[in-house]
């Protein structure tokens, strides 16, 4: 046999008679540790640097004179390395880990070849760091959500591809017959995740279009990392997390299904609506609107869905550091999308239209739904891989509260800032000319700036209580803790017992 | 290299070619039976060693006070 075939054989579980074909959640969980470790270890640094540049960035934009003089940290490098860091270096890592893990364990198949996964890894964190080190030296390119020089694409693409090759491969040799709708959401993030990121290099880099297409192909981009990306990922997560912990099947599963489709029918033409106004034809704009008010659809069906499987579980979910962070994260989801919907409408739109209101909807749906699952789902995992316990409750509770004031004050402020930015801009005198100047607009948005500077201290602080509790605990005791712990055999057949 | 409507069009396809790929899965799974019995579906998550019924997480230190709290809110019902 030759080498590639002998490899790619022994990737099938049912090709070598010796290796049991049905295996353990916990010899699963087991196959994963090394390479979900290291993913979520890059996912953790990245998200404390990010919030470094995340930081940098409000501040100035209220006291301008911070850090005036350090040319590689002006706003526009500081924002922009905020956020792919933000977005390559800590959700994706976060998500390769999550959905792999939760790919593997719902396809019942222990990962072979780890090891590929680690070397993928590890050049795919070279990439982003390449990138961001190239932004902050002034080689970030002009396309929102595509800043690092392109150069670092290739790099990218290629690990992605021997990373997310893995959940398709766990699909494959699945032992159960019924696909669960979060096998569905990741299995399509997956695929869609190099569809959009090939394409958009391609159509803007490599061999750029001309004209505005370059602008809707940037929104595609952009707007579909959100949501055919960051969204089936974190809709995946709480469709396994939330009936899982609470040990309760979801409210109803049709729904969920029907939710799932509808996402991935409509939501590819949903981006244009970022272009409202712009020189693109009309009806790729009304397209676009269309598709984003039928996103109403699936947001409705998934939120009657996490409400009832979670109402009446009031303190289940509270006792739970997985739910708490997971419940918070579902129910921004609806509200967030809603809100997204509503800003799709023209009328609407003219008032939020470059406003920081935008900015504030971005962090609902990546920070206060999309993180915040993350956060619940690391939760879970970690403790499963390594058989042990988290070492301190007290830094999960400052973990949770830092980050939803946090959030909630950015949000409040963002929104309210924005709104109130966007009617002083479009307010006409009599005579037809603009009420306010620019410089008027500017200084009212000022204390809703520096809100956002407020929670922007607050999640620092709650990323650092995460950052120091995730290592602590990879350094901690190898003892498993197993009877305080939620997570053992030896501990579910105890309850069981009770119950009984 | 073309004009720009020319790559509306090409934008156009790609689109048109994911809905296609989204449709042609619909279409497995309905032909795959995937949605012919949703209840057992929506149970496939639990298994012995996490079963249905067993609430799975809880913050360390906690599990015994919060499970003991649980059991009891629940028996009336």
């Amino acid at each position: 046999m030759s080498p590639l075939l002998s490899f790619f054989s022994s990737i099938d579980p049912k090709a070598r008679p010796g290796i049991p074909v049905k295996v353990q959640l916990s010899e699963i969980d087991e196959s994963m540790r090394t390479p979900s470790i290291l993913f979520l270890s890059a996912a953790v640094c990245w998200l404390v640097i990010g919030s470094f540049f995340a930081l940098v960035a409000s501040i100035k934009l209220h006291s301008p004179d911070f850090l005036a003089n350090v040319e590689w940290l002006t706003f526009g490098r500081a924002r922009s390395a905020h956020l792919n860091a933000m977005a390559f270096g800590w959700a994706n890592n976060a998500i390769f880990a999550v959905s792999l893990w939760i790919m593997a364990r719902l396809c019942k198949t222990a990962v072979r070849h780890g090891g590929l996964l680690i070397i993928a890894g590890i050049f795919w964190n070279i990439g982003v760091t390449i990138g961001v080190i190239g932004i902050l030296t002034g080689g970030l390119t002009s396309v929102e959500w595509l800043e690092m020089p392109p150069q670092v694409a290739p790099i990218l693409a290629f690990s992605y591809i021997l990373i997310g090759v893995w959940g398709v491969i766990a699909f494959r040799f699945r032992q159960l017959g019924h696909v669960y709708v979060s096998q569905w959401y990741i299995l399509a993030a997956l695929f869609w995740f190099p569809w959009l990121y090939i394409i958009a290099q391609t159509m803007i880099f490599i061999e750029p279009a001309r004209g505005t297409v370059q602008a809707i192909t940037n929104w595609w981009f952009a707007h579909n990392v959100l949501g055919l990306w960051f969204t089936p990922v974190g809709l995946g997560a709480i469709y396994y997390f939330l009936p899982k912990v609470l040990g309760r099947p979801i409210y109803s599963y049709y729904l969920s299904v029907l939710g799932f489709w509808s996402l991935a029918l409509f939501y590819n033409w949903a981006g244009v609506h970022h272009l409202i106004g712009g020189p693109i034809p009309v009806w790729l704009i009304s397209a676009g609107i269309v598709a984003s008010v039928m996103m109403v659809i699936p947001v409705i069906v998934t939120a009657i869905n996490h409400h009832f499987t979670a109402v009446g579980n009031a303190r289940a979910t509270w006792a739970s550091p997985t739910l708490r962070f997971i419940v918070f994260g579902a129910m921004s989801y609806t509200l967030a999308s809603l809100f997204g919907s509503g800003m799709a409408l023209r009328d609407v739109n003219v008032v939020t239209h470059f406003t920081q209101f935008t900015v504030g909807h971005a962090h609902h749906g990546v920070y206060a739904f999309f993180t915040m699952v993350m956060y619940g789902s690391i939760y879970f995992m970690m403790p499963r891989m390594l058989n042990r316990e988290w070492p301190s409750a007290a830094l999960i509770k400052t973990h949770f509260w830092c980050c939803a004031i946090g959030i909630g004050i950015m949000l409040v402020g963002l929104h309210v800032g924005g709104w109130i930015q966007g009617m002083m801009m479009n307010e006409l005198t009599p005579d037809g000319n603009p009420k306010y100047t620019f410089l008027e607009v500017v200084h009212a948005l000022v204390p809703w700036l520096f809100s956002r500077s407020v929670s922007g201290v607050l999640l620092t602080i709650g990323h650092i209580a995460f950052f120091v509790h995730f290592f602590w605990m990879l350094a901690g005791p190898k003892i498993s803790r197993y009877r305080e712990g939620p997570t053992l055999l030896l501990d579910s057949i105890r309850g069981e017992g009770k119950a009984g | 290299m073309f004009e720009w409507n020319a790559y509306l069009i090409i934008i156009a396809a790609v689109a048109g070619l994911f809905f296609a790929t989204a449709v042609a899965a619909l279409v497995w799974a309905v032909k795959n039976g995937q949605f012919s019995n949703l209840e057992q579906g929506a149970r496939s998550i639990f298994d012995a060693e996490e079963p249905e019924g067993i609430q799975q997480d809880f913050f360390p230190g906690e599990a015994d006070e919060q499970r003991a709290k649980l059991e009891k809110e629940r028996r009336p019902s």
